[in-house]
């Protein structure tokens, strides 16, 4: 038995209790990455773990790089980045902003603002698919009392509604991260860096501009990447909502590696597509865990 | 602080009670169809209040559809996700934390980087797995997946907590002639009770909200389903029954926003973590 | 009660040494003070005391036995930490009691020990309070309270005073002192602070860049410094240095400050040729003859009331120029060109005065200027 409050014994212990952890990430973890490359090296329809497994081949790659299906993805979800990330991080940035003045009240308006955080997607999904229904939804009555519209959009079978619908859903769950992530970025700036600037004669928006901003870039750049990553990864929005429809209209790449894989029973193929969109999402998580990498220690 | 004028303090109100009003409106929104009537969600124009509230509609939905079963295994799922991930992320955590580890670094940047895979690529392999390991349709199946995400999720937010815990308690702890594990059970682990709890009940939030791994694994037999499998396919199979769909996010909504409103503060701390220091 | 030995112990992450052959012997009941810069060594050395560092090499022994493997609890040590590490979750009481505790003693005991520990640090009305409640002087009380009520062989503290506000640290010193002799329990205590060191202390060890530069009495460092260092950092304010000509006169040694000739007690066959470095006290200092020593221009006048610290240059061509490199840089005040004179009399002086300063024959320190040692 070894004594492990003895200097000498006691780093062993710290390795004992983060072996619980190392074999569970490298058993559901690890293992099923490498597994997911070894599929989309398949061209297997349903893929499993023992028996006999196919020869190794390019050939899903080959249908990815040639099918317009998958670039088709690429595009949806570029689209969808710039879309939800520009919009998402502007509603953050007001509210934030907006709950950062001093009132009374102030600390339930930052409960309220960031509220939709709290719904589960799902539920978010559908709420807003009852609001955009196209013969009852309270949205298209909205507008077309103020005569926006001439006749209600069909945002279930209109391939540019469908999409603007997921954009919507998205920006709304979106949001409250940014705005909760910003709000707490603001706070770490010293209020005595606005009054020195007061003091120099800097206005509102010359305040806003030099101090806010500079200070709040960092975070904005963590905020920007966490939600382009979610909009990567996002599904249930998507799936619930339209399905990726009408005609790949909001077929994101993670929409794509699940049809493939759950709808049409292709996995290789899916797999493939997952692996690509691992490889992307990588890249962009560089920038995030060379920021994080230095609060590892 | 300037003082600021009425006129200032009437614009800043308007302002915050415009915005949550636009914002929270979906939300309004779900509870107002909830509780009315059937038959008037065809007419138009819509009514904006509830002048005759259906309270019924929550009782019948408990006792007619399989919806209190979904609600159970949610319930299940989540709960036994949350005793999993903090178990083993309390463990992982401190060790980060205290000891400085041959590749504790590299394990920590993992960790980190295990919070962006995408989900619907994991879901493949953890399929072929589940499925030599018999545990398609189990309950199970969706706890361990879940893992893949909050375990790390939690190790990371509990080592902040725990960073913020002066070593020396354990230190103290160590001469007064504690163990390394009676120091953290005894000393550290309830100087930490808030981080574990926040840490729990948003592992709690993020299990009772997936959706992919549920759908994936327990789609089969309707009695395992979760609650967001179950309300996602009343959405797609009783189209104009939209007073029920409502009142069931309703019910899958309140406890995550119960939580929200409970652990808000905590939440900004260990969801920024990281990204200001 | 008990002996504490370090045997050549070694402590080194990686490549870096944090310490190097420390070896030390503490008699019972002394109450020895590890003293130096910040980055010294001093806290690892007494971390590995406690059993909270591992050793790389070299043995530590508490009462005779070696304690190098065994773990902190295992020890029979107490210990005070810089910020108290009271267990916040626990009343005062707890707090006290906990090592008892663990150490399996049956209720009644421990409750009577830790009344009688609260009765001797007054603090039996806080008894029943949280840490949180408690002000920083009770709080450090609390800390020696659960270091005393074990009655272990060794107290080790590591600067247990620094988070106290001025006036508390100076009365807290006394009471610390009188507990300890009173106890008489062996006592280790690191600080980065001489005064601390000096006015508690029975036996110092002076340290820098993990070696002991001297170990003796508060006196024998104060009269006696081994080198420059402990010449410098020993002391408010810290010996002046002046670089002067070794000459030999009638057989007898002696340097130049200026304009005066400074006998030297060192016998002419130990000094070096040429040059030596030359350290004198503040306090030594005679300021104000009418004749001898050399006249300088005050820079600066410091009054303390009765007690005055005067700055003055150091004679043209006398300064030392790696002198911070020496003393270590945390001394800012220290400024190689700038004498300083401690005086205490009844006379006002101020800037851009001329008076004359005089070196006191046996006052005078010589150092190796390659070696840095002191020379006698």
């Amino acid at each position: 038995m070894i004594d492990f409050s003895s200097p000498r014994h006691r780093a062993k212990f710290g390795y004992l209790l983060l072996a619980p952890a190392v074999l569970m990430m490298a058993l559901i973890i690890i293992y099923p990455i490498l597994l997911s490359v070894d599929i989309s090296l398949q061209d297997v329809r349903i893929a499993r773990v023992g028996g006999d497994r196919e020869p190794w081949t390019l050939e899903n790659y080959d249908w990815l790089v040639r099918s317009g299906e998958f670039w088709n993805a690429v595009w949806v979800t570029a689209k969808m980045v710039l879309t939800v990330g520009g919009i998402s991080l502007a509603i953050g940035l007001a509210t934030a902003l907006l709950v950062n003045q001093k009132f009374r009240g102030r600390a339930l308006a930052r409960l309220f603002v960031a509220l939709p955080w709290a719904v589960p997607e799902v539920v978010a999904t559908v709420i807003w698919a009852w609001m955009l229904d196209s013969s009852f939804g309270v949205v298209n009555w909205a507008l077309l009392k103020v005569g926006l519209i001439g006749a209600p959009i069909q945002f279930a079978s209109n391939a540019t509604a469908a999409f603007f619908a997921v954009c919507f859903v998205m920006i709304w769950k979106g949001y409250p991260l940014v705005s909760i992530m910003l709000l707490a970025g603001l706070q770490s700036i010293p209020e005595e860096q606005y009054q020195a600037a007061r003091v120099d004669g800097a206005n509102v928006w010359q305040r806003f501009l030099f101090i806010t901003l500079p200070s709040l870039a960092p975070v904005i750049g963590v905020t920007a990447v966490m939600t382009t990553l979610w909009v990567f990864r996002d599904f249930a929005i998507i799936y619930v909502l339209t399905q990726g429809g009408p005609i790949g209209s909001t077929t994101t790449l993670s929409i794509l590696t699940f049809e493939q894989s759950f709808s049409f029973f292709r996995m290789g193929q899916g797999a493939a597509v997952g692996v690509v969109t691992l490889v992307i999402c990588a890249f962009i998580s560089r920038a995030l865990v060379g920021r994080f990498a230095n609060s590892v220690h | 602080m300037q003082k600021r004028s009425p006129l200032g303090t009437f614009g800043i109100y308007a302002t915050v009670i415009f915005t949550c009003a636009a914002l929270l409106f979906p939300i309004y929104w779900m509870i107002l169809t909830a509780l009315s009537p059937r038959t008037r969600l065809r007419e138009y124009p819509p009514r904006f209040w509830p002048d005759d509230p259906q309270w019924g509609v929550f009782a019948d939905l408990l006792a007619t559809q399989p919806f209190a079963l979904w609600m159970w295994n949610t319930i299940l799922v989540a709960v036994a996700t949350m005793i999993l991930s903090l178990t083993v992320g309390v463990l992982a955590a401190y060790a980060l934390s205290r000891h400085r580890l041959r590749g504790g670094q590299g394990l920590g940047l993992f960790i980190l980087t295990s919070k962006m895979l995408p989900a619907t690529l994991l879901v493949i392999p953890l399929f072929a797995i589940f499925k030599s390991l018999g545990l398609v349709g189990s309950l199970w199946s969706v706890v361990i997946a879940q893992a893949t995400l909050i375990v790390p999720f939690a190790t990371w937010m509990l080592k902040g907590y725990f960073d913020t815990i002066p070593p020396e308690l354990e230190h103290a702890a160590l001469v007064d002639g504690c163990s390394p594990l009676g120091a953290l059970v005894r000393v550290v682990l309830p100087v930490a009770a808030p981080g574990l709890a926040a840490t729990a009940l948003y592992a709690f939030v993020i299990s009772w909200s997936d959706f992919l791994y549920a759908r994936t694994f327990l789609t089969t037999s309707e009695s395992k389903w979760t609650l967001n499998v179950g309300i996602a396919t009343l959405k797609g199979e009783f189209v104009t029954d939209w007073n029920t769909i409502m009142a069931a996010s309703l019910m899958a909504a309140v406890p995550i926003i119960g939580v929200y409103l409970f652990l808000e503060r905590y939440l900004v701390g260990g969801l920024s973590s990281g990204s200001d220091k | 009660m008990a002996t504490i030995d370090f045997d050549n112990v070694q402590k080194s992450y990686g490549e870096v040494h944090a310490i190097r052959d420390f070896t030390l012997h503490v008699e019972d009941g002394d109450f020895c003070v590890f003293v130096g810069p910040s980055g010294c060594g001093k806290s690892t050395a007494l971390k590995m005391l406690a059993g909270l560092e591992a050793t790389s090499a070299g043995s530590i022994s508490i009462g005779g036995r070696d304690v190098t493997e065994l773990g902190p609890g295992k020890r029979d040590i107490a210990m005070v930490f810089q910020n108290y590490a009271l267990y916040p979750h626990m009343s005062v009481r707890s707090n006290i009691g906990f090592g008892l505790k663990m150490r399996g003693q049956d209720k009644a005991d421990i409750n009577r020990r830790v009344e009688a520990a609260a009765e001797t640090l007054e603090l039996t009305s806080y008894l029943d309070r949280r840490p949180r409640a408690l002000s920083g002087g009770q709080r450090q009380r609390v800390a020696l309270g659960r270091a005393i009520v074990r009655e272990p062989s060794a107290f080790l503290m590591d600067e247990p005073l620094s988070n106290l506000d001025a006036k508390l640290r100076v009365q807290t010193r006394s009471e610390i002192v009188n507990l300890q002799k009173r106890l008489g329990v062996t006592t280790i205590y690191v600080t980065h602070d001489q005064v601390e060191a000096l006015t508690m202390a029975s036996k110092i060890v002076v340290m820098r860049g993990g070696v002991i530069q001297q170990i003796g009495s508060p006196d024998t460092l104060f009269a006696e410094p081994a080198n420059i260092f402990v010449a410098g950092f020993i002391g408010s304010p810290g010996m002046n240095f002046f670089r002067g000509p070794v000459e030999i006169e009638n057989g007898r040694a002696q340097t130049r400050f200026g304009e005066q000739v400074v006998p030297l007690s060192v016998s002419p066959d130990r000094l070096p040729r040429g040059e030596a470095i030359f350290g004198i006290r503040p306090e030594h200092l005679k300021i104000g003859g009418e004749t001898g020593g050399t006249p300088v221009s005050l820079g600066l006048v410091e009054s303390l009331g009765t007690e005055k610290i005067l700055h003055f240059p150091t004679p043209e061509g006398q300064a030392i120029h790696s002198l911070q490199k020496v003393i270590g840089s945390d001394d800012a005040a220290r400024d190689s060109t700038t004498m300083l004179a401690r005086v205490i009399d009844d006379r006002r002086y101020s800037d851009g005065e001329h008076v004359r300063v005089a070196l006191p024959e046996g006052k005078v320190h010589v150092f190796d200027p390659e070696t840095q040692k002191a020379l006698s």
